[in-house]
């Protein structure tokens, strides 16, 4: 097979390299005890202590947290119950608009909604942002949630009108536990997308509202280094553990 | 008439979602086509103009756009000649070591953005890896000054976009029926021309979603050319950034998007008119 | 239309008109947040690197008003937040000097009563009363720095004196240099290079602007605002066109940084305090009183790096030059004053950056 040959793995050796290699970098440089970026001047948690420290940082974190789940919680809820019972009055056609939000680039969306805010003089904050995160998010959330429904035998949805049951008894006890996992998948999807969004927050942030990515970025821009490679280090582990977990879940569901 | 609203419950819980697509999604756009019309951002309807687009249809606002076309082409491309064939080993791996793989190739996916462009400075600054392994080699006597320029701009967006493409070509070559491989070989094949007639054909529609997740955000990519590119080009991202950054200029700024906005529309359906007939012709073949 | 199919519609269009009321009112959320804040808060709306929260929590113990700090990258994005709130929402704001006459036209701040500020007589007479807020009956400076170029002294170590020309004349300038990335102050220093002004500028000679920075671009690796001190670092450029307040901080680090004026004189960019037009002015003055205290912006210099405006309070500059602002040294400093049409401004920077 040609995947076994010697040249395609260390081809693919090679890719992974550079996939790691400046993300290793990265975390190895938070512990550097120097002011500036590329001198190494000794092993230090110094830049913890600054960033544990640092007022900014935890509002930011907070921020990013609280925007993702309302995003999360938002999405995914109009996403079930539209996929549920679009197709029973008619608006599946809809669905149209959902999709056409990935396929315009993040700056004409985020361009579209600032323009709209400040016409409709919307201070912007915490809300504007869940506003834009939850319509980055629908459009992550209804196309895994239909592909997943469309799975679903329709003959069950019958038998249970059948037995008597009301829609919205059909939707809890027959729909949801077969969405479930693509429930859970994409929710964690919109989480880590919300947590990792930057350009639609860049745009849309207002008073006190930084979230990680965005404060990331000014910190970069203000030459404040090492500090970001902290953070940064920080949020590579926390999504490590959260994809590690959500991967442990999912195997422990298929084998039980 | 409760009959009648529980006949309508399905109405009631539905429109939810499409309400708030149409009105913080559909309206904004339409917004935005509506100010790219006005004189002056304050007041929508007063005063109808063309000459937000003649401000735009310039030829530095041409280079603008093309120089994003380039970029994100490039990029697209370049992820996927280096994409497809991780997608291909590890969709053709045992089982135990393909959850492995895609797990580390989903998690720069799930890494910040930010952080990742931020990373690559610790490769290409003077003191960064590859000078160091220069100096180290003897190559070079002395460092290279490698940050800041177009290149190292292109090499950190293929970077950031290598694990989207990778997992869309993955997502369809797992599902590959490797009896199809199996049987082209038996059926005397040679490896290149299963690939080409075989693989090739049946992943062409991870290629399309690759391509497609790549070059769209990367059309509209602001950050990377501020970070490592010196700032020293505008892209369509950081014009319209700019633009939109000052309330006076936001009306331009909505021509040049709806502007861009037409462009990529027209690429994405060149690019995808392109690929079918490739498609075509290898069906063919 | 028979009559159920009137009704359908009917139920349909109150469902929607409720939907429609639910998310209009979210949207109406944030101004509800604004007004059951609780009554004894301030805002404040600022740049990064002159100010942070660290001394808020004892403001807040010593008089119960509790403070919030939004940040904004540049002056432009401070005039952005004010535009799309039109000064609502903020108490104090930070505003560059050529932005307060605008302010004050479009009655975004009100007038200070110098009364209720009891360390005005110890601000430096030479960041006071000058063109863009005479007497300053509207702003209250707090940071002033001093435009000019970071050198590389291991490079220019015999040259002693520095002209604009070395940015744009050809047989000067070095390979590689860095300029900041604001088109505004690159088009000043580009007619003060060519002109001698940045006054009365016409059509040809907005050209001829252009023209030059296009030719300069060669030579300029990085664009960029305060990062720009990396190149210095790194040995990259020997030359930058800076600000000097984003240098303090390498030149602390590094003995091979300087900071220099040009000899025809330089620019100078005063940030002051404004008070919005419907702040709660009692606790804008209450805060100011308390930021201006010697401890406090003796700590916010410190922290910053920043030669602080109160003549009481100890500076950390490490640019002797720059360490007290004298009428001396203002004399040979210009203000960035002149209002260049801002759609001049987009087509002058998409002409640059394009080419």
């Amino acid at each position: 097979m040609i995947t076994r040959t010697w040249y395609m793995k260390f081809f693919v050796t090679g890719v992974y390299a550079f996939l790691y290699i400046p993300l290793l970098i990265l975390m190895l440089f938070s512990f550097n005890a120097g002011m500036y970026v590329t001198d190494w001047a000794g092993f230090s948690l110094h830049w913890y202590q600054v960033v544990f420290a640092s007022l900014e940082t935890y509002t930011a974190l907070t921020n990013s947290l609280f925007v993702a789940c309302c995003a999360v919680l938002l999405s995914v809820c109009m996403g079930a119950l539209y996929v549920f019972y679009a197709p029973l009055c008619g608006l599946r056609s809809l669905a149209g608009i959902f999709y056409i939000s990935l396929a315009i680039p993040e700056i004409i969306l985020a361009a579209s909604l600032l323009g709209m805010f400040s016409m409709l003089c919307v201070p912007l904050g915490l809300l504007t942002l869940i506003i834009g995160h939850t319509i980055l998010g629908l459009g992550y959330v209804i196309p895994v949630l239909s592909a997943r429904f469309e799975e679903l035998d329709s003959t069950l949805l019958e038998a249970s009108y059948d037995l008597g049951a009301t829609k919205w008894q059909t939707f809890i006890y027959v729909a949801l536990p077969f969405l479930a996992p693509s429930l859970i998948a994409s929710a964690l999807l919109v989480f880590i997308i919300s947590l990792d969004d930057f350009i639609l927050s860049f745009l849309c942030t207002g008073a006190s509202t930084q979230t990680l990515p965005v404060y990331l970025f000014s910190l970069i821009r203000a030459g404040a280094n090492s500090m970001v490679n902290v953070i940064s280090t920080l949020m590579v582990l926390a999504s490590t553990c959260i994809v590690a977990l959500f991967s442990w879940v999912e195997s422990r569901r298929r084998h039980v | 008439m409760r009959e009648l609203i529980q006949k309508e419950f399905p109405f009631l819980f539905t429109i939810p979602a499409v309400l708030w697509q149409m009105l913080f999604f559909c309206i904004p756009l339409v917004l935005i086509v509506v100010l790219s019309f006005q004189s002056s951002p304050v007041i929508p309807g007063i005063a109808w103009t063309l000459d937000n687009y003649r401000s735009v249809f310039t030829h530095a606002h041409a280079i603008i756009i093309v120089r994003s076309l380039v970029l994100a082409t490039s990029t697209a491309l370049l992820c996927l000649i280096i994409g497809y064939p991780v997608a291909y080993f590890i969709a053709l791996c045992t089982e135990r070591w393909r959850s492995l793989l895609v797990f580390l190739v989903t998690l720069p996916f799930w890494t910040n953005f930010i952080t990742l462009v931020y990373s690559w400075f610790f490769i290409v600054e003077k003191n960064g890896l590859i000078n160091k392994i220069l100096l180290w080699s003897g190559i070079m006597q002395r460092p290279l000054v490698l940050a800041y320029n177009q290149i190292t701009v292109m090499c950190v967006m293929t970077y950031c976009f290598l694990p989207f493409m990778i997992i869309s070509l993955y997502t369809v070559l797992e599902k590959l029926d490797k009896r199809l491989l199996e049987a082209s070989a038996d059926l005397g094949a040679t490896p290149w021309q299963t690939f080409m007639r075989v693989t090739l054909p049946l992943s062409i529609a991870g290629i399309k979603t690759g391509l497609l997740l790549v070059f769209i955000p990367a059309f509209g990519e602001f950050a990377v050319p501020i970070i490592m590119g010196g700032s020293r080009y505008l892209y369509v991202g950081s014009t319209i950034m700019h633009y939109f950054m000052h309330r006076a200029s936001q009306h331009s700024g909505a021509a040049f998007t709806i502007l861009s906005s037409i462009i990529l529309a027209l690429s994405v359906y060149v690019a995808l008119l392109y690929l079918k007939a490739l498609y075509n012709t290898f069906k063919r073949r | 239309m028979n009559s159920s199919t009137i009704q359908i519609y009917l139920v349909r269009s109150s469902i929607v008109f409720v939907w429609l009321v639910i998310f209009g009112g979210m949207l109406l959320i944030p101004r509800v947040v604004m007004y059951l804040m609780p009554s004894k808060h301030i805002a404040i709306l600022t740049m990064p690197n002159m100010l942070n929260a660290d001394k808020l929590t004892q403001f807040t113990k010593q008089t119960g008003i509790s403070v919030s700090i939004s940040y904004a990258e540049n002056a432009d994005e401070i005039m952005m937040k004010i535009d799309a709130t039109q000064g609502q929402g903020y108490d104090l704001i930070m505003a560059a000097d050529y932005q307060i006459p605008l302010l004050i036209h479009d009655r975004t701040i009100q007038l200070l009563d110098h009364e209720k500020l009891n360390f005005f007589k110890d601000i430096y007479p030479a960041l006071c009363d000058h063109p863009f807020d005479p007497e300053n009956k509207y702003s209250i400076p707090y940071y002033w720095g001093v435009y000019g170029f970071g050198i590389d002294t291991d490079y220019y170590h015999d040259t002693h004196s520095f002209s604009w020309d070395i940015l744009f004349d050809a047989t000067l300038q070095p390979d590689i240099m860095g300029m900041r990335d604001d088109i505004r102050e690159l088009i000043f220093v580009a007619a003060q290079y060519l002109f001698g002004s940045a006054d009365d500028l016409q059509d040809a000679e907005y050209e001829a602007i252009t023209a030059l920075l296009i030719a300069q671009k060669q030579r300029v690796i990085m664009y960029a605002d305060e990062r720009i001190d990396s190149l210095l670092i790194s040995h990259t450029a020997p030359l930058i066109f800076t600000i000097s307040g984003d240098l303090s901080r390498a030149m602390d680090v590094y003995n091979y940084i300087d900071f220099v004026i040009p000899d025809e004189g330089s620019f100078v960019d005063i940030d002051s305090f404004v008070i919005a037009a419907d702040a709660q002015a009692e606790y804008a003055y209450q805060f100011l009183n308390y930021l201006y205290s010697v401890p406090v912006i003796s700590y916010y210099a410190k922290l910053f790096r920043l030669s602080p405006p109160l003549s009481t309070a100890d500076t950390y500059a490490k640019i002797p030059l720059l360490a007290y602002p004298t009428q001396e040294l203002f004399s040979r400093l210009k203000f960035f004053d002149t209002v260049i049409p801002q759609s001049r401004i987009d087509a002058m920077l998409v002409a640059l950056k394009s080419a």
